[in-house]
């Protein structure tokens, strides 16, 4: 069962997202968190699982309090193996820059522009699992 | 060694000194040396003539004795001749001593005490040198002749002698010895008188001979001088008259030599250069009546005329004709020369043709106003300070921009311009200052604030000052000029502050377009992935679906009038960043993206060059080829005998950089060619376009200092050409 875990705060896209993730797959575990805090937290649990459960993340760069840039920069201290995490960043941005300041990250795997399209989470997946 | 046993060693083995100062005494001493052997030779014979009677008549005792002076002679004759001298004469006395002890021993112990006469004679002989040896040795002779009286006096005094022979032998013995004694003595005295009178004779003569040669010394020296005077003085008036003649005749200054009439004697070269006149021409004319011009009233020629008649001497500047009959301007110098009875003999004239000077004086003069009249026309204060006089020059504007009144400058001007500079500014300043002044630097550019003394306000003056050096770097003068800036200074520190503020507004601005640009399209993607889900679903009303494939255009077109206005707003913002580029494949990766987005077939076409890297901004570029070629597909048009294509070439030449792009699209009507650059303009009704794209093409290739040109455009497509320079390294 795949694992999918999409942090955004807007509910709308979360749901559309959702909706995509399981026309490609339908038997996707998605989980929807709603604020980078909570993602943090539940990336955190995630890493020390001793399972070797994989999941597919989706963050979202414009958030309210922590944003997603923020969020990876603490990623990056508090976690040291990403074996497990397939980090995507995913925004409305038209800036190039925001592309760039994300790949800077080696553990970021990609960036995606919104919505998600059947398309990407089929080259999604057909990439990490 | 003692220093005692040293001397006393030099003095037994060495010769005796000569004199060095009067040869004639050594002579003499030679002398008296061959004398001495001739007694030891006479003293010889007799000691031979008693032994051999003695050993006839008398013991082995008398024998010895009488054979002593023999042997001694023998040893000091050696002696002497080796050189030994003194060690001779110590011998001599070892002799007498001898002979002395012999005879007391044989004959009665009393005369033992005449031993005592030993240590007295050698002292003598040792301690003396020189005249006092001489007295020395009289001494002693008269001792050993007094000795010999006695003796001789002692045989009838002592009974106790026996027989006749022995009172014979004594008295021969010691007539012997004081015969020879007085001979020594009279030589001595003829020697010792012979040096003093030659001495006296000498020092006469050499006194005498001093003297002379002293007058003639002087007398010499007084020829010399008179000689030398005489030798320099010719010597001056040969020189004197070389160049009086020299000047004269070579000076630049023409030279006129007239009697005391006036009447030309001579003039020189430069005279007839200035005047054309040659001397043959104007020998015995009056100058002025050659050279005055005719009918000048000129006030220089009253005072000529004035101070000759009075024969003094004349300074003045008139106008002159030449031969020629051009008017120059005379500088004039006329010397009356006197004879020794104090009669006027000659004039002496010289005269320099000063007209160009004088219009060079004019030029300058005028140059010098020009110069005020800008200064005060710019106010531009000025000032200059000759460091070896303390003098200085400020002009009216400086002495206005300190709010000072000519007084206060002219007591101490430096103190006055540290005292007036603003208290922060002040060390900065002089500390300048002080480095032109004693440095090397040529100028010094600075700018400080004063407080003008008049009203105390604070203004900024900006300055340039000049050090001017001689060739050993001795500072001659510093000039300045200086500038009030005040109102400059407040403007730009307003434009400062305003670019400050544009730069705060600017950055806010970004911030908004940012987070608008998100907000706005947030709901707009979600629209998008909800219709992308409903175009999913298997069952859907034809007629719904139409409505819905409707509303995605116009979402699609709302998201392209964001991204074109994002775009729009960055290329006015942002700083243009140039970094290599290869230009291929960033239209290869447009073309990728433009593919997904063409149902039917289209031709991307891309003319590569053998470099395709140039320098640009990355950035920009993307986004200009992306609206040149995205308006190629979004207005391409279905043709029935070919396929829709874009074309995308690059070329390099002249250090130019020329990007084309091509298509066959519906191309741009005639009427709207002009507008087509315009914000906003759209000149199609076929697609979706925000009227942005052409506009921001154009501010981005603006913004690159390039060109962007429509080269043509019919119904069978169009071709935009973008002009770009070529840079080599980052601009």
């Amino acid at each position: 069962m795949n694992k999918f875990i999409l942090i955004d705060d807007d509910e709308m896209i979360n749901f559309i997202h959702r909706q995509v993730i399981l026309s490609v797959d339908p038997s996707a575990e998605v989980i929807i968190i709603l604020s980078a805090e909570e993602g943090l937290k539940k990336i955190k649990e995630l890493a020390s699982l001793k399972e070797t459960c994989q999941a597919i993340l989706f963050v979202d760069i414009n958030m309210p309090e922590i944003n997603g840039f923020e969020l990876l920069s603490r990623l990056k201290t508090e976690i040291s193996d990403f074996k497990k995490l397939h980090l995507y960043m995913v925004s409305s941005s038209l800036f190039e820059s925001d592309r760039e300041k994300a790949m800077a990250f080696p553990f970021v795997k990609g960036y995606r522009e919104k919505p998600l399209s059947k398309a990407t989470i089929k080259e999604i997946l057909d990439n990490n699992l | 060694m003692s220093p005692l046993f040293k001397k006393l060693s030099e003095i037994v083995f060495r010769r005796p000194s000569p004199y060095r100062d009067a040869p004639e005494l050594n002579i003499l001493v030679e002398k008296g040396n061959k004398l001495h052997v001739l007694l030891l030779y006479l003293l010889f014979g007799y000691s031979v003539v008693f032994s051999f009677i003695n050993y006839l008549q008398g013991s082995l005792m008398e024998v010895a004795l009488s054979a002593t002076p023999c042997f001694f002679v023998i040893i000091e004759f050696i002696l002497y001749k080796r050189g030994f001298a003194i060690l001779s004469k110590l011998l001599n006395m070892l002799q007498v001593t001898t002979i002395v002890g012999l005879l007391s021993m044989v004959h009665s112990p009393e005369t033992g005490v005449l031993a005592f006469y030993i240590p007295i004679m050698v002292g003598t002989q040792l301690t003396f040198f020189g005249r006092e040896r001489i007295y020395a040795h009289i001494l002693t002779v008269y001792i050993l002749a007094a000795l010999a009286f006695f003796l001789t006096v002692d045989i009838q005094f002592f009974p106790s002698l026996p027989e006749e022979r022995l009172k014979v032998e004594w008295f021969v013995n010691f007539m012997g010895a004081t015969i020879a004694t007085v001979f020594e003595i009279l030589f001595i005295l003829s020697v010792s008188n012979r040096i003093q009178v030659t001495l006296f004779e000498k020092t006469d003569e050499l006194n005498v001979h001093n003297v002379e040669l002293k007058k003639a010394l002087e007398e010499n020296e007084k020829n010399t001088d008179l000689i030398k005077t005489q030798l320099e003085i010719i010597q001056q008036s040969q020189q004197e008259q070389a160049k009086l003649t020299m000047i004269a005749t070579k000076a630049k200054s023409g030279v006129i030599i007239t009697d005391s009439w006036g009447r030309i004697e001579w003039v020189n070269e430069a005279f007839t250069q200035i005047t054309q006149y040659t001397l043959p021409e104007i020998l015995g004319k009056k100058p002025k009546e050659f050279l005055q011009p005719e009918n000048s009233n000129h006030p220089g020629f009253e005072q000529l005329k004035e101070r000759l008649k009075n024969h003094a001497y004349v300074e003045v500047i008139v106008p002159n004709k030449k031969k020629d009959g051009s008017i120059y301007m005379n500088q004039l110098e006329i010397n009356p020369v006197f004879n020794e009875k104090n009669e006027l003999i000659n004039f002496v004239s010289l005269q320099k043709d000063i007209t160009e000077e004088l219009s060079q004086q004019d030029e300058i003069k005028r140059a010098n106003q020009r110069f005020e009249l800008i200064s005060e026309q710019a106010s531009i204060g000025m000032w200059v300070w000759v460091p070896d006089t303390n003098k200085t020059i400020w002009n009216d504007i400086l002495i206005e921009q300190y709010g000072a009144k000519r007084e206060d400058i002219e007591n101490n001007f430096y103190q006055f311009w540290q005292d007036s500079i603003l208290t922060e500014d002040k060390e900065r300043a002089a500390q300048n200052t002080y480095i032109l002044v004693n440095g090397e630097k040529e100028m010094l550019k600075d700018q400080y604030r004063i407080v003008r003394k008049d009203n105390g306000e604070i203004r900024v003056l900006q300055t340039v000052t000049i050090a001017e050096r001689n060739e050993k770097g001795h500072l001659i003068q510093m000039l300045g000029i200086s500038q009030d800036i005040t109102k400059e200074k407040e403007l730009q520190t307003s434009i400062e502050n305003k670019n400050a503020e544009l730069q705060r507004a600017n950055a806010e601005l970004d911030r908004f377009v940012y987070s608008v640009s998100h907000d706005l399209r947030s709901p707009l993607l979600s629209i998008k992935g909800l219709l992308a889900l409903i175009f999913d679903l298997e069952r859907l009303d034809p007629g719904v679906e139409n409505y819905l494939r409707m509303a995605e255009k116009s979402i699609h077109r709302l998201d392209d009038i964001i991204k074109e206005i994002l775009e729009y707003s960055r290329n006015a913002r942002t700083d243009v960043q140039y970094i290599p580029t290869n230009i291929g494949i960033v239209v290869e990766e447009i073309y990728e993206d433009l593919k997904y987005s063409v149902e039917e077939d289209f031709d991307f076409r891309i003319k590569h060059t053998d470099n395709d890297f140039i320098l640009t901004d990355r950035a920009r570029i993307n986004t200009l080829l992306r609206n040149l070629i995205g308006n190629a597909v979004k207005y391409r048009k279905k043709r029935k005998d070919e396929v829709s294509f874009v074309e995308f070439r690059i070329r390099k030449e002249n250090e130019k950089v020329i990007l084309e792009v091509e298509d066959n699209a519906e191309g741009i009507a005639e009427k709207n060619k002009e507008k087509i650059f315009d914000m906003f303009f759209r000149a199609s009704n076929t697609s979706t376009g925000t009227g942005l794209g052409l506009y921001i093409c154009k501010q981005i290739v603006d913004k690159l200092s390039g060109k962007l040109e429509l080269i043509h455009s019919q119904e069978t497509g169009s071709l935009f050409r973008v002009t770009l320079q070529e840079y080599q390294k980052e601009v």
